[in-house]
């Protein structure tokens, strides 16, 4: 069935509706402006001042806004980290003076450290399609302010000092990013933090596929066992389909109403993709759900994960087709196809082993998140908690969506893709940086949200002006997120127990 | 407190729920209401969605803010936070698929358990556009609805059939009651305790009701 045509069709109640077909025309954003995006430096001035802690302000404007200091392409060494993504023009001088690097001292106390974490935000100067891959971040290595041991595994970026003219200086850092995937995954043995390092900016679209795979684990960092345990685990897939194909009658009460609720779900995922339109795809997608949900008794399907295994089946299929967005499915190979489907089921389930509390009862883990965001609101920025709270504007109202489908739905699709990338980097996983970025996100309509009454910040939060959002949105998004954590990480780490918060 | 809106002058602000199984057509029931738009492809709602729409019945200009809730079992321990201080309930099925309508039992349970004793509670039979495929008869639901005292009426959110009357009849109803002696204007207050035992006979326009309001 072919449905291509649903893109023209009118509205749904999602933000990112019929969005990311455009996004070479960014049209004027809504009525929040997005903060920054090009201009790095400038974004932390706009935070109404009160997220950096006084004592600690002086030290890190400095090194928040200095960027050539960091961005010289050996700063992979940097034993703490930083997030540059760099216009290519700061690119530019940067490679030039290739021996600024290791400045960067170790000699910071670990409880410095928090303060070293900088960041340099960018615009992606050579990221012309939507779901390019976000090749724009030149220093890689993530999750830094305890990872002072970690320089012994990013050395492989040493290796090309070079001096390229300035104006080829972007194209060349997407190939030389891509070099050293390629380098990386190529090894009998990838080495997962440098992975986990270079990944974290954002995986090129070419790599992502065997990325994702590697770092959910699904398949093992040695090279040589790849192929015969891709095989074995593909066969245990098929093997679990006859309890999905199993008549009607034999089935329990409960997998009746699994199986119906995804039978309602399915048609309704990512209805603005056309490959989810496709009836090849909902069949896919549909068996996934209904296997993993009675597999999973504990949680069961809960509406939601419908979402979330959505980008494995397109970036699985984009091993084996151009534009697996648009792609017409039915004209691909079915054993393909097969591949695809138990590829996603089983990062799915790797994905969501490690957030299953999010959908047992009562949804401890996204009552957890949501008590992490305020308690971070209120430290970075108390006058927007305050307005929220007298506006009696409750988290679990408009941000419980954003934790239980892992802001999918307020996001375009294929930037979703490139939050992957950094998620799957991270070393708790989905969890923990999502709630920095859930704050950030939250804190970049601050000036908006203060002028608004309760049932505007509902309406606004609800359909969030993210229509036209591009790669280097997404970055400042993250960018923002990093810093907050390498702030307050230590403050909320005693949440990080499996208490309930109201 | 109550959440008031800023720009419109209005009489009275009350809050309405929309309750019912997963893809019964609440949303749509929601998005007609407050935007006439409907949409076969509406994503299915995860938390609570919300919107408000200004209305005039009796000579008052009413704002109903009406919250659409995520349908699905699991979500229900969640959901019940959502019904804080509402005045009304629409309580939703599919007249086409008769385990919706199952369901409205467990529904008013739900309510009964969480939301003010007051609530007013509208049975809504969605979808009687889709009259080949009925399976759940007018007068079967009309007969459940007279036997529970609630307000009984048949939509349809694709071709806008009595969307709009459902909801100015809810409105109304609430209006009516509020406005007797022993209520005050508004409530949006917490709702009583939960696990209070309420007796729905008393839960109709004609009944009179126990005072106790929580303005």
């Amino acid at each position: 069935m072919n449905q291509h045509h649903h893109l023209s069709t009118s509205d749904t109640n999602s933000p990112v509706k019929e969005t990311f077909w455009r996004f070479s025309s960014r049209k004027t954003p809504g009525i929040a402006k997005p903060i920054n995006n090009h201009h790095a430096p400038h974004k932390f001035e706009k935070f109404n001042g009160n997220i950096i802690p006084t004592k600690k302000k002086e030290y890190d404007s400095s090194s928040i806004y200095n960027h050539n200091q960091y961005i010289s392409k050996d700063s992979i060494t940097i034993t703490n980290s930083s997030l540059s993504s760099s216009p290519s023009s700061t690119l530019s001088t940067s490679t030039a003076s290739t021996t600024t690097t290791t400045t960067t001292t170790n000699t910071t106390t670990s409880h410095l450290n928090v303060t070293e974490s900088h960041l340099s935000l960018s615009a992606s100067s050579s990221s012309t399609s939507s779901i390019s891959s976000s090749p724009n971040s030149l220093n890689s290595s993530n999750s830094g302010i305890d990872h002072l041991n970690s320089n012994n595994n990013s050395n492989n970026s040493n290796s090309d000092s070079n001096n390229n003219t300035p104006n080829i200086v972007g194209n060349k850092y997407n190939s030389e990013r891509s070099r050293k995937f390629a380098k990386l995954l190529h090894g009998s043995n990838v080495d997962l933090e440098s992975l986990k390092k270079l990944g974290w900016c954002g995986i090129p679209t070419l790599y992502r596929p065997m990325v994702w795979k590697i770092l959910l684990g699904y398949l093992p960092s040695n090279g040589e066992r790849r192929e015969e345990i891709l095989e074995r685990k593909r066969k245990e897939y098929r093997d679990s389909l006859p309890q999905y194909y199993i008549h009607e009658d034999k089935r329990t009460e409960p997998d009746k109403k699994t199986l119906k609720q995804i039978q309602l779900d399915v048609p309704r995922t990512n209805p603005n993709v056309p490959l989810f339109q496709q009836s090849l795809i909902q069949e896919i997608l549909e068996r996934i759900l209904y296997i993993w949900g009675i597999k999973h008794p504990s949680s069961g399907y809960v509406q939601g994960i419908n979402d979330l295994a959505t980008p494995f089946i397109s970036v699985f299929l984009s091993e084996y087709v151009e534009d697996p967005f648009t792609c017409q499915v039915d004209k691909i190979d079915p054993n393909i196809l097969a591949k695809v489907e138990a590829d996603s089921y089983w990062c799915l389930t790797k994905l969501l082993d490690g957030i299953q509390d999010h959908y047992t009862f009562a949804q401890p883990g996204i009552q957890r998140m949501l008590a992490q965001l305020r308690e971070l609101l209120e430290k970075i920025n108390s006058s927007l908690c305050s307005h929220l709270a007298d506006q009696d504007a409750q988290f679990i109202e408009f941000a419980f969506r954003w934790m239980n489908c892992l802001l999918m739905r307020e996001i375009p699709f294929p930037l979703v893709l490139r939050m992957w990338d950094t998620y799957l980097c991270e070393k708790e996983g989905f969890g923990v940086f999502h709630v920095y970025v859930c704050a950030a996100f939250l804190v970049q309509w601050s000036d908006d949200l203060k002028q608004r009454d309760f049932p505007d910040i509902m309406i606004f939060l609800q359909k969030p002006p993210t229509q036209n959002w591009e790669d280097r949105d997404i970055e400042s998004l993250f960018s923002t997120a990093f810093y907050y954590r390498s702030l307050y990480e230590d403050a909320q780490s005693h949440l990080k127990s499996n208490k309930l918060f109201k | 407190m109550s959440k008031s809106g800023s720009q419109e002058e209005y009489d009275y602000l009350y809050k309405i729920v929309l309750i019912g199984d997963s893809g019964v057509g609440k949303s749509n029931l929601l998005s007609r209401f407050t935007r006439n738009e409907f949409s076969l492809e509406t994503k299915s709602t995860i938390g609570v969605e919300f919107a408000t729409r200004t209305i005039e019945t009796q000579g008052k200009v009413i704002k109903a803010q009406v919250w659409d809730t995520a349908g699905q079992e699991r979500y229900r321990a969640i959901t019940s936070a959502y019904y804080r201080g509402a005045v009304g309930a629409l309580l939703v099925y599919d007249i086409a698929k008769q385990a919706t309508y199952k369901s409205v039992e467990r529904w008013l349970t739900e309510l009964r358990e969480n939301a003010d004793r007051n609530i007013e509670i509208m049975l809504v039979g969605n979808k009687s556009d889709l009259r080949h495929l009925r399976e759940v008869s007018t007068d079967e639901a009309k007969e459940f609805s007279e036997k529970h005292k609630l307000s009984f009426i048949e939509t349809s959110a694709l071709d806008s059939s009595n969307v709009e009357l459902a909801f100015q009849n809810i409105l109304t109803q609430i209006y009516q009651l509020m406005s007797r002696p022993s209520h005050g204007p508004i409530v949006t207050d917490d709702p009583t305790p939960t696990g209070v035992s309420v007796d729905w006979n008393n839960n109709n326009e004609t009944a009179t009701k126990p005072s106790n309001c929580s303005c």
